[in-house]
This record gives C-alpha cells, sequence and structure tokens, in this order.
C-alpha cells in the first residue's frame, strides 16, 4: 500500500509538472490567447484551455493506457489534419517569439512582399514535411 | 464650472448617437449632469474616429448657462470605435470556433504524444514503477492514472480557473494585452497616425 502511495504522488507531481509546463510554452507562444480572439466565439480564454487539456487527457489514453479507438483511417487523417495545422501555428508563434522577422523587415519592405515571403515560408514547410514523409531513404 | 473628463476610448454600436456623457465624465459643483451627458454629438462611425475638445465644448456650450466656465480634464483626444451592432453568431464564426476547437485538442494530443515518445514516458513510468515496487511490470497504472490526473490539476494550477476573483490569470492577461495590440494597430491605421498618440 505504502508503495503505492509513493508511486501516486510521483505521478501525480510529474503531471502537475508536465501540465503547467505545456501551458506555460502555449501561453508564451501566444497560441491560446490568439486562438481565442481569432475564433470571435467569445468564450474566454479559459474555455479554450479547458478544450486543450482535453486533447492533453486524450494523448494520455492513447500512449500512456493503450486505448484503441478502432476507427477507420480518414478518421486519423482528418485528426492530423488539424494536428498539422497546430504544429504550423506553434511554428509561426516560435518565429514570430524569435524574432525571425524582425520589425524593422516590415518597414524595408512593403507589405506585398512580405506576404509573399510568408506563402513561400509556408509552402517550404509543407515541400519539407511531405518530402520527409515520401522519402524516408534520405535519411537512413 | 463645468468639468469634462475626456475617456480614452470607448466602443460603441455604429450608427448609433455618440453623446457627450459616452466620451467624457461630466461633473459640475451641486448640480446634475445627466442631462448634459445626453448631448448629442453624433452618429458613431464605423471603424475609430478621434473626437477632440473642441467638439465636445461646442455641443455642451449650447446647453449651458451663458457665462460658465468649462475645464476639460483627462485625455486630450477620445478615440471611438464604432462596432458592428450585435447579431447573432454567423455559420462561419460557428465554423472557425469548430476548426480551432478540434486544432487545439489533436494539437495539444499531438504535443504530448510528441513528448512522451520522445522521452519514453511508458518506459519511464515502468522504471519507476519496478523501482518503488521491487517488480518486474508491477503497479505502473499507480503512477500512469495519477501522472495523468496531474496533468489537468497543472492546467488549473496554472491558470488557476478557481481564483477568478483574486484577479485575472496569466492567460487572460495575455488575451487582453493581444487585443489591446490589434486595437492599438487598427487605431494607428485607420486614423493615420504614426506617433504613439
Amino acid at each position: 500500500m505504502a508503495e503505492r502511495a509513493v508511486l501516486a504522488v510521483a505521478g501525480l507531481g510529474q503531471g502537475l509538472l508536465v501540465g503547467a509546463t505545456v501551458m506555460l510554452i502555449v501561453t508564451i507562444l501566444d497560441i491560446l490567447p490568439r486562438f481565442s480572439v481569432i475564433s470571435g466565439a467569445g468564450w474566454g480564454v479559459n474555455a479554450w484551455a479547458a478544450i486543450f487539456t482535453a486533447g492533453l487527457g486524450f494523448a494520455c489514453l492513447g500512449s500512456l493506457f493503450g486505448v484503441r479507438l478502432g476507427l477507420p483511417m480518414w478518421a486519423g487523417a482528418a485528426a492530423f489534419l488539424f494536428s498539422g495545422a497546430y504544429l504550423g501555428a506553434l511554428l509561426m508563434a516560435l518565429a514570430e517569439t524569435l524574432d525571425l522577422f524582425p520589425a524593422s523587415l516590415g518597414k524595408i519592405l512593403p507589405s506585398d512582399v512580405m506576404k509573399a515571403i510568408l506563402i513561400i515560408l509556408v509552402a517550404g514547410k509543407i515541400a519539407g514535411s511531405v518530402l520527409y514523409w515520401l522519402m524516408p531513404q534520405l535519411w537512413k | 464650472m463645468l468639468y469634462v473628463g475626456l475617456k480614452a476610448s470607448v466602443k460603441k454600436a455604429q450608427g448609433s448617437e455618440l453623446k457627450a456623457g459616452d466620451v467624457a465624465e461630466l461633473f459640475m459643483e451641486g448640480e446634475s449632469t445627466a442631462e448634459l451627458g445626453e448631448t448629442p454629438l453624433g452618429p458613431v462611425w464605423p471603424g475609430w474616429r478621434a473626437v477632440m475638445p473642441v467638439q465636445v465644448v461646442r455641443a455642451l456650450i449650447k446647453e449651458l448657462p451663458e457665462g460658465t466656465k468649462i475645464q476639460m480634464i483627462g485625455e486630450r483626444k477620445c478615440m471611438v470605435q464604432g462596432v458592428p451592432a450585435k447579431r447573432k453568431k454567423r455559420p462561419l464564426t460557428w465554423l472557425k470556433t469548430a476548426a480551432i476547437a478540434l486544432l487545439l485538442f489533436f494539437g495539444g494530443g499531438l504535443t504530448l504524444m510528441n513528448f512522451h515518445a520522445d522521452v519514453n514516458m511508458p518506459g519511464v513510468h515502468r522504471m519507476i514503477a519496478s523501482l518503488v515496487t521491487g517488480q518486474e511490470d508491477a503497479g505502473v497504472m499507480w503512477i500512469s492514472i495519477p501522472y495523468s490526473i496531474g496533468i489537468g490539476l497543472g492546467v488549473v494550477f496554472f491558470t488557476g480557473f478557481g481564483r477568478r476573483r483574486a484577479g485575472p490569470n496569466l492567460l487572460e492577461l495575455e488575451e487582453q494585452e493581444y487585443r489591446t495590440k490589434v486595437d492599438q494597430y487598427l487605431q494607428k491605421k485607420e486614423t493615420g497616425e504614426t506617433g504613439d498618440g
């Protein structure tokens, strides 16, 4: 019994740390606040945090408890479309936080050019991802 | 003496009548300013528009008995934002909301699964379980279940869902900051200002 209590406390502590860290990252990168404003639903950012947390719980079921849903492949494709979109948002948020595009660039270049650069960047990311998955022999 | 304390910015439904009481706090020694507050200043335009003190004074002075002095206090100008009148949420908003909900749900899931795979979390849990109990493959659930609950609690502690009365949490502050930045940008863009006024 004592062993189980130790395990439970250790697990709880680990979970607390991971949960708070994940939230810190999405807060610093402005992901949750921004999506909350973009959606225009007027729910407040905490509701979005709850949805995000539900996703974390869902991941726990899959990666720790081995829950298998047995859904058709297209459901996975749909889910990963959104996962990919999230990753894209994360990358752009990271680029912004790290000042990949310094503010001064916007003053030098016209906004049309900035838009074109952004589109090229997105195209490059998609091309890179496709290349990675379709040509695995390149990194073996 | 009438004191006119101009506000920094106000939001009002576009097309409605802008009143003196909307853009400024009015105060007059020993008299009610409720009626003065109803003085019309013209319709609210869509987008941002600056209301200057002279506009307010010109409107108010007609309503005041002759010889009353007006003292301007507060801001140098008031930014009025004409917002579309509240209407039913459009299907597009619902669609966007659903898409963002799915994005955050599956995105959050992907993040955590990536992390678990990266650090071999199931292996770590097995290791801790065998370290504590001394048996292989024993009691992993006793660590994995509290861990999963802990993640939820970690989020709660971080955002402080229950402490709303004690002030905004970090997320709400960030959201407010983002909204303010967007508003400032739109203000500058629509009024053609480049300074920080």
